[in-house]
């Protein structure tokens, strides 16, 4: 383990928690500096999220309102779709697979580009807060 | 504790809620990411409260929901994908950290501009990928 594997665990655990940006960015790093299959790259990514975004939860349920009704039956479909995600995925080359996970982060990177300038051409910094 | 005046939760959306949460779930599974992009929509659709401690309250809502999607996810890369996870457990110990300053921060500073660069270099990542 390398000092810049830590500081990239740090960063994007930090950015996950702030919901900046969970899904990806350890695929990036992986498969773009560490040399990691997409596969390994993808099973990495999800225990990854799991440990950041549970660590961030135990934060988020004091100061947030949680409303179970959609989230028991979103999470039901989800775990349906997932086993049948986890099946497609070794059907298809990992070729596909990457160039795939490449046009998704291309659309996430235009989705929150989008939602981010209309967010802040409506509301410029608060008061009292650091606009980073 | 299910209804509340801010939030759309009616048993008529349940099948909505379960086709939404297996396109969420299908897209995790396929690539290990992606499921919080479609559940962030979904969470602020079903809102009619649009401050910015709703979108708070949506995104803590997308990450437990995302969470179980992703164990499941994780437990069929490992046993159906066959991901090597074992390289990836060094970067649990920094992603929890930062996770929890993550969320801690995430009150204290507004991230706009943080999520408009996030947004450009995650797109430039996924051409990359795409082309790779």
């Amino acid at each position: 383990m390398s000092i810049l594997d830590i500081a990239a665990g740090l960063l994007f655990g930090a950015l996950a928690g702030m919901g900046i940006g969970g899904g990806g960015l350890i695929v990036i790093y992986l498969t773009l500096f560490r040399d990691y299959s997409q596969r390994d790259a993808q099973g990495a990514n999800l225990i990854f999220f799991i440990v950041a975004a549970a660590a961030s939860l135990l934060i988020h349920f004091r100061k947030r309102k949680i409303k179970f009704f959609p989230v028991i039956f979103l999470t039901l479909g989800g775990l349906f779709g997932s086993f049948a995600g986890a099946h497609v995925t070794t059907l298809i080359p990992q070729e596909i697979t990457r160039k795939l996970f490449g046009i998704m982060l291309v659309a996430t990177g235009l989705i929150t580009f989008i939602k981010t300038k209309r967010v802040m051409r409506k509301s410029p910094a608060i008061k009292g807060t650091k606009n980073f | 504790m299910f209804m509340k005046n801010s939030f759309i939760t009616d048993k008529r959306h349940i099948p909505l809620l379960i086709i939404a949460g297996i396109g969420a779930g299908f897209l995790n599974g396929l690539l290990g990411a992606g499921a919080g992009v479609i559940l962030v929509f979904v969470y602020a659709a079903l809102s009619k409260d649009k401050s910015d401690g709703s979108v708070k309250d949506n995104f803590a809502m997308t990450v437990a929901t995302v969470i179980p999607i992703s164990v499941f996810s994780t437990v069929n890369y490992v046993t159906k994908v066959g991901a090597d996870l074992s390289k990836s457990l060094v970067f649990l110990i920094p992603g929890a950290v930062g996770g929890l300053l993550g969320a801690w921060v995430t009150d204290k500073i507004k991230t706009s501009h943080l999520k408009f660069i996030f947004a450009i270099l995650t797109a430039i990542a996924g051409i990359n990928m795409i082309f790779r």
